[in-house]
């Protein structure tokens, strides 16, 4: 996609479509993950990642807060200004 | 008498062919024009599929670029084999491999036996055009384009800059009053033949030939000469994005589709398949009552969302720049300097008066305080100053975006980081509200020797002055307010009032209870003081050395109405 913030501040259109990636961070399963895959050991940097997850899942570094918002579907996502339809009608 | 299809097809085959078929078997016979450019194969493919259909035609084949005469060339070859083959065809319906029925055929086929002698083509002068886009109507007819806009844009836009500076003028041929439209009509036999059979038909061939986008002209001017009941717009819903290019139809366009008046709608995607599937069933769909109006607001609104955006979004696909809405946050909010110092309670009165989130500092040196001190606020803004620092203006666009719906207010003060007045100072939602010098108060009521605090005065007070010069400045686009101190105390009332006429205008009683103001006696003494030692407090106006009302300790009511 390249860069689109860098598209649309010299385009004199406002609204580029745009999406949005969920990180596995954000499933339920992830502790699970990481767990797994640390333990499994055949990740680069000695899977100094997924230890830093599970390092900080341990510590209780959960997402979740008051204002969390449960996922609908994407035209929730659209509604948030987190993902833009463009011109799609 | 019956309806006749020509489809223009060039890809897309297989739906092409379900379209064909769907036309077929309700009693609409069908000539198909391929483009030339099709493979043969692909031909001998699709003359295969609708073999066992003897009600499906095809026409002899020419090239079909973009904007050329080819296409009209097209229409011509089908329409005439329509006409000479099938007697019986009283409207010939010109339609593409990407147009899809979304009413029942049924339907289509009543309405124009109701009309045995209406045209349903757009036709509009070029002078009552507004949808083109490129800026060329009236010179589609004066200029010639021997270029292809589409492979050879450079050739073509060179041309037409070259024909302008010449004043070149092509004469368009005696008695042709140019007009444009859609390029999908619906004729009666009768116009049709007329057209066809024109008497000067190779004059204006000649000429439409060298006409740019003919297939939007050529029908569209004739109709106008062989006296037809004309009834200008099209059958086909077709809608067009910003940019002129035709919006093209989803699944999720099901339910706007069904709501169409329009009998035909273009362009449909090839992977569509639940349109496909839906409008193409054997069942009679039953269909909701038509809303024209909706469909229309809803592609206003999207072409209007893809060329200004949302107001106060910014995002991966949005960041506009200063002039162009980049200075704009998403609602109106409250900013309030000076109030805090002066009133037990204020913002518990701010949320409750004015229905809104009322927020302590903000822009506080050390944390956000958000109010009821949330560690994090809506959206997942943090209560980090450096974080809130590193971009006070998003920062600040991000809060007014993720609360929409409820009115925010913070506090603010010369004690606060100042790198938001700049912005604030020019989006037209800010409301901001100063009681200017009011921040000595604190200063005063601390307990502090004059001696210990004057410094500290006379550099906020250098702060504050310089947040009022810009808020004075001509591009200040904020509604801003502003009480010295003096002015504020002499009727704290009528400010009140003011503050939830701007946020809450509906209030449904203003005059509820107002928050209790902080005795002040003896703070014009400490003025005098600050003024004895040197400094010069200018910003709390007049300020009496011997302030001292009995009064100024109780609630306040409301102001008496003059009459």
């Amino acid at each position: 996609m390249g860069c689109v913030l860098c598209l649309c501040q010299f385009d004199p259109h406002a609204l580029k479509p745009s999406g949005c990636l969920l990180h596995a961070k954000f499933l339920d399963t992830f502790a699970l993950r990481a767990e797994q895959e640390a333990a499994r050991g055949e990740h680069y940097g000695e899977s100094h990642e997924y230890r830093a997850y599970r390092r900080g899942i341990t510590n209780e570094r959960d997402l979740w807060c008051n204002w969390s918002e449960k996922y609908i579907n994407w035209r929730q996502l659209e509604i948030l200004g987190l993902m833009s339809k463009g011109n799609w009608a | 008498m019956t309806l006749g299809v020509v489809m223009l097809c060039h890809t897309a085959l297989d739906r092409a062919a379900q379209v064909a078929r769907h036309w077929a078997v309700n009693g609409c016979p069908v000539v198909i024009h391929l483009d030339r450019r099709v493979p043969d194969s692909d031909q001998k493919a699709l003359v295969a599929a609708l073999a066992d259909l003897p009600d499906i035609r095809f026409s002899p084949r020419v090239a079909c670029e973009w904007g050329t005469f080819g296409l009209v060339e097209a229409t011509i070859l089908a329409a005439t084999q329509m006409l000479a083959d099938l007697p019986g065809v009283g409207h010939v319906y010109l339609a593409s491999g990407s147009c899809l029925p979304i009413r029942r055929v049924s339907d289509l086929q009543d309405h124009l036996a109701a009309h045995p002698d209406t045209d349903f083509i757009e036709s509009v002068t070029t002078a009552d055009v507004g949808w083109t886009v490129g800026g060329l109507n009236k010179e589609r007819f004066t200029l010639r384009f021997p270029f292809a806009w589409k492979r050879q844009r450079r050739l073509f836009d060179g041309y037409v800059t070259l024909q302008r500076l010449l004043r070149f003028q092509r004469r368009i041929p005696d008695g042709l009053v140019p007009h444009l439209g859609s390029q999908w009509w619906c004729l009666t036999r009768r116009s049709l033949t007329a057209i066809l059979s024109h008497p000067d038909r190779g004059r204006i061939d000649r000429y439409f030939r060298r006409v740019w986008i003919p297939d939007e002209s050529y029908f569209q001017t004739l109709i106008r000469q062989v006296g037809a009941r004309v009834e200008s717009r099209s059958l086909t819903l077709s809608k067009f994005d910003f940019q002129g290019r035709p919006h093209v139809f989803y699944d999720d366009h099901l339910h706007l589709l069904r709501h169409s008046p329009a009998y035909v709608a273009r362009k449909i995607w090839p992977e569509a398949d639940l349109l496909y599937r839906t409008f193409l069933s054997d069942e009679a769909n039953s269909l909701p009552t038509p809303n024209a109006g909706k469909i229309d607001r809803l592609f206003a609104k999207a072409v209007e969302r893809r060329t200004k955006g949302r107001p106060g979004l910014f995002m991966q696909s949005r960041f506009p720049a200063k002039g162009r809405g980049g200075n704009v946050s998403a609602a109106p909010y409250g900013i309030f300097a000076g109030f805090s110092a002066l009133f037990d309670g204020f913002q518990p009165w701010l949320a409750r008066a004015n229905d809104a989130r009322a927020h302590g500092h903000l822009f506080a040196r050390d944390r956000v305080e958000f109010a009821s001190n949330e560690a994090v606020f809506k959206g997942g803004l943090s209560d980090s100053a450096p974080l809130r620092d590193y971009n006070p203006r998003s920062f600040l666009t991000n809060l007014i975006w993720n609360t929409r719906g409820e009115t925010q207010c913070f506090l603010f003060g010369p004690g606060d980081v100042q790198d938001i007045a700049s912005f604030v100072a020019t989006d037209p939602n800010a409301r901001i509200f100063i009681i200017s010098g009011a921040f000595a108060v604190p200063f005063w009521r601390s307990g502090l020797t004059v001696a210990e605090v004057r410094a500290h005065i006379a550099r906020l007070q250098k702060v504050e002055a310089d947040l009022l010069a810009l808020l004075d400045q001509p591009e200040t686009k904020a509604k801003v307010r502003v009480w010295t101190l003096a002015e504020f105390l002499e009727n704290p009332a009528e400010p009140l009032e003011a503050i939830v006429d701007e946020l809450n205008p509906r209030a449904p009683d203003r005059t509820g209870a107002l928050p209790r103001i902080l005795p002040l006696t003896g703070f014009g003494a400490f003025l005098q003081e600050l003024r004895n030692q040197g400094m010069q407090p200018v910003l709390m106006g007049d300020f009496p050395a011997d302030f001292d009302t009995s009064a100024e300790s109780q609630p306040l009511s409301s102001p008496q109405k003059t009459g």
